[in-house]
């Protein structure tokens, strides 16, 4: 109990980084939200009343200091505050996003754990068989393609060509009908950024569950398993809870590098989610939406992350005394 | 049996065409753009892009208005400017209802200016209006703290009225985003707005003082730019837009769709900063304007016969161009004999040019793409300038600009479109200008025109001061324009007819969802 209240310590501190690494990272863009305004507006002047409204209304003529301690003392009372290029409160900016994002990275990163884990237990069960080690460099080369590639292929396959899915959006525009149509619309339209996403991760999984399974299959305890006649089933039960800790570790380190991969397939299939915000709002140096989006995704990855510990606290004994 | 037949023969029957549902009607169109545009109110709508002010003008209507050859009465049936030029009476239609049923009267009018003053429409500066005065229920006085010439264009041709009953008392309206708050006197009112994706639904009002519009709903879509054309091939959306030619062949013949060509309204130009050593020459400035071949640029950037810049800055198609400036024609010699003039020669033989003390001239170019970087910088290269390119993101583009970090900068913009106002603007750091630092003009000349010229209520009086400015642009070239761009609108012929409004909607958005599009009796 002990262990685990300096974990949480630990996580706390950290958390508490991120809130400060949030207020300074997007200040240290170059640009500013004036220039941002500028830019955007696509002409070559703005009057000048629009940018000073802009200055007094966002903090943006006060010290960096003052900033801070307003950022902070709006974030203690919960505010996030309001996007700079749209005036609507950041929270309900994310609220409205945070479902689509949630679905499908929560969706891809169980299809490919799935898929993953699968393929991998299969081609740790052949050592030594060709057509494992072809599948196994069919997904090194998979691995290998940016997400941006594996999305362009699947619009212009299944999108354009074939046109079995729609290219871009999170549902049909002013789409009528009942909850199971709304569902399988949603579902159809989130299919192929699930793909690509889903693509992308998959190879990971496959090595490293091959990888952390192929040593235990020779382990004595699953020779005696194997020898007392027990079904394969039991055998992988005891053969996964060995070699369950990297794939744990690996789900929460891939999370976090998924953020990045969310952000380049929303904005490819102009998806409604929270990458396609904030690649919006960098473009526009929106303090307050980067602030907000990059604080929630990291409580969301560390809090995952923390469960994925704890799961491996307690799936596997080496973790709970190591030595 | 006689339900079975009865099915059988409307299934025979020949289906409606789209958009022919009822004579003359058109359901719903949907068109593209590539962000979201924010709340439609004047107070929350996203100046990201001129596509929120321009669906702005479907909910909100203006004094006057434009169609393809100028500006018309709109809500005022007529206006005239008092003798001193710094005042303007404007009649009103009688007939103009607010959407919730409310008659719109000169009291709204002077309550949008005034509230203006508090609440600043961020799109244009309306701080020349100085107060209004009510004469009576359809006469309003709109004083000008001075005598203001791209005033009926500018303002009154752009700034939304709006209901003094939806807004009074309200001192945050950029927080107001319901759909209540979003009352105009337009053709349109707003029904759906889906900020997650960008999507909008405006349905047809039908009490609109220019009759019922034609087209009953009009969605907006968020479309990436390069996935425009596909989206409307696909049948997506009913228009898209791009900048190259190619959409002229690409759908020539085509059964429906049709390519609508806008004015050459977007700019592409190179801006040298004034303050440095060595851009800061107007010799070095001459110099390239020789050397770089804007014809082959504007071909090349816009996939056909583009139109290349006029050292003047103004399009060529703009009834304020001056055809007498100087031109620069494409010279490489030319451009090599005013760089040796000043001091830049090839002294070691290396094909670069060194400065006197011996060092090579090397020159920074800030640009938003490779692409357009590279032809630049090849072409410099061949008269001996080593150009050394810095690509950043516009944010970053425009903050190096507004603190004069820059050599050379690439840019494109719209705005150079309607009144010639922008030459001021641009180019003497009056407004909010993102390049007023680097290539604003020192001419005492220059800016005594630019004040003439903004006061001047004679058109032909103050054509002499514009096109004196343009020459003057042309000798000093704190810019050089590379080409112009126009927009390719294409759209379902069947379903509407856009059209190019003169200049530009508002101060020269080269947009085609001009309200005229949707009435009856058109453009």
């Amino acid at each position: 109990m002990t262990g685990l209240r300096a974990h949480l310590a630990r996580y706390l501190v950290l958390l508490a980084v991120v809130v400060v690494v949030t207020f300074f990272l997007p200040r240290l863009l170059p640009g500013s939200p004036l220039s941002g305004a500028i830019a955007g507006s696509g002409l070559a002047a703005l009057p000048s009343a629009t940018l000073d409204r802009l200055r007094e209304g966002y903090d943006l003529n006060r010290p960096m200091r003052e900033q801070f301690v307003r950022y902070l003392r709006r974030l203690g009372q919960g505010d996030l505050g309001r996007s700079i290029s749209t005036h609507r409160p950041v929270s309900v900016l994310i609220a409205e996003r945070l479902p689509w994002t949630a679905g499908l990275v929560g969706f891809a990163i169980a299809a490919a754990a799935l898929a993953g884990l699968a393929m991998g237990t299969w081609s740790a069960m052949r050592p030594g068989s060709r057509t494992a080690q072809a599948a196994g460099m069919l997904v090194i080369g998979l691995g290998a393609l940016p997400e941006f590639l594996i999305a362009m292929g699947c619009i212009i396959v299944f999108g354009v060509r074939w046109r079995l899915f729609p290219t871009g959006g999170g549902m049909t525009p002013f789409g009528g009908g009942g909850a199971a149509r709304w569902l399988a619309d949603v579902a159809w339209h989130a299919a192929l950024p699930a793909v690509t996403l889903v693509a992308a991760l998959v190879p990971v999984f496959v090595l490293v569950s091959r990888n952390a399974l192929a040593p235990v299959m020779d382990a004595p305890f699953l020779v005696v398993a194997r020898a007392k006649g027990l079904r394969t089933r039991r055998i992988l039960w005891h053969a996964w809870r060995n070699a369950m800790s990297p794939v744990l570790t690996l789900t929460g380190l891939r999370l976090a590098a998924l953020v990045t991969g969310v952000v380049v397939v929303e904005r490819v299939f102009a998806y409604p989610g929270i990458g396609m915000l904030l690649f919006e709002a960098v473009a526009r140096r929106d303090y307050p939406v980067i602030q907000g989006v990059v604080l929630v995704s990291s409580i969301a990855v560390l809090t995952v992350v923390f469960f994925l510990e704890m799961l491996a606290y307690a799936l596997d004994p080496r973790v709970r005394e190591p030595g | 049996m006689r339900r079975l037949v009865l099915v059988l023969a409307l299934a025979l029957l020949p289906a409606p065409a789209p958009g022919q549902t009822a004579p003359g009607l058109t359901p719903a169109i949907r068109l593209a753009w590539w962000t979201d545009a924010g709340f439609l109110t004047p107070f929350a709508v996203s100046i990201l892009g001129p596509a929120g002010v321009t669906r702005l003008t479907l909910i909100y209507d203006t004094l006057v208005w434009k169609d393809g050859r100028g500006v018309i009465p709109w809500l005022a049936v007529s206006w005239r400017a008092s003798p001193d030029g710094a005042a303007y009476v404007f009649t009103l239609r009688p007939d103009v209802r607010w959407h919730d049923g409310t008659p719109l009267t000169a009291r709204d009018v002077r309550f949008s200016f005034e509230y203006y003053r508090r609440h600043p429409f961020r799109w244009i500066d309306t701080s020349v209006v100085s107060g209004v005065e009510v004469r009576d229920r359809r006469t309003v006085v709109i004083r000008l703290a001075r005598r203001y010439a791209p005033f009926i264009e500018n303002v009154a041709g752009t700034v939304p009225i709006i209901p003094e009953h939806v807004w009074q008392g309200i001192e945050h309206p950029e927080q107001e985003q319901t759909l209540a708050s979003a009352v105009g006197s337009g053709p349109y009112r707003l029904a759906e707005y889906r900020p997650e994706s960008g999507q909008y639904r405006l349905v047809a009002f039908d009490d609109y003082f220019r009759g019922r519009p034609l087209v009953r709903e009009i969605q907006y879509l968020v479309i990436p730019q390069e996935r425009q054309m596909l989206a409307v091939q696909s049948g997506q959306v009913d228009a898209g837009v791009t900048t190259t030619r190619d959409a002229l062949a690409l759908f020539a013949g085509h059964p429906y769709l049709r390519v609508l060509e806008t004015e050459p309204l977007s700019i592409a130009r190179l801006v040298l900063n004034l303050d440095h050593p060595v851009t800061g020459q107007r010799g070095f400035r001459q110099a390239v304007a020789h050397a770089l071949d804007r014809r082959r640029i504007a071909d090349t950037a816009t996939r056909g016969p583009g139109i290349a810049g006029n050292p003047g800055v103004v399009p060529p198609t703009s009834a304020w161009f001056n055809p007498r400036v100087r031109r620069y024609p494409y010279d490489p010699a030319a451009a090599r004999g005013l760089l040796r003039e000043i001091g830049y020669i090839d002294r070691d033989g290396d094909g670069w040019l060194e400065q006197r003390d011996g060092t090579r001239l090397v020159v920074g170019l800030v640009a938003g793409s490779t692409a357009d970087a590279e032809v630049i910088r090849q072409m410099l290269k061949d008269v001996g300038i080593e150009v050394r390119v810095r690509t950043v993101d516009p944010a970053t583009r425009a903050q190096l600009a507004a603190e004069g970090r820059f050599e050379m900068l690439y840019t494109t913009h719209i705005g150079s479109g309607g009144d010639p106002d922008y030459l001021r603007t641009w180019f003497t750091g009056e407004a909010a200008n993102q390049f007023a630092s680097g290539s604003a003009m020192r001419s005492p000349e220059f800016v005594r025109l630019a004040a003439l010229q903004l006061a001047e209520l004679d058109p032909a009086r103050r054509r002499v001061h514009v096109d004196r400015m343009q020459a003057l642009l042309s000798e000093e070239l704190p810019t050089l324009t590379l080409y112009y761009r126009r927009f390719f609108w294409v759209y379902d012929g069947r379903k509407f007819a856009p059209f190019a409004t003169q200049g530009g909607l508002l101060n020269g958005i080269p947009l085609v969802d001009n309200k005229l599009a949707f009435l009856p009796g058109g453009r």
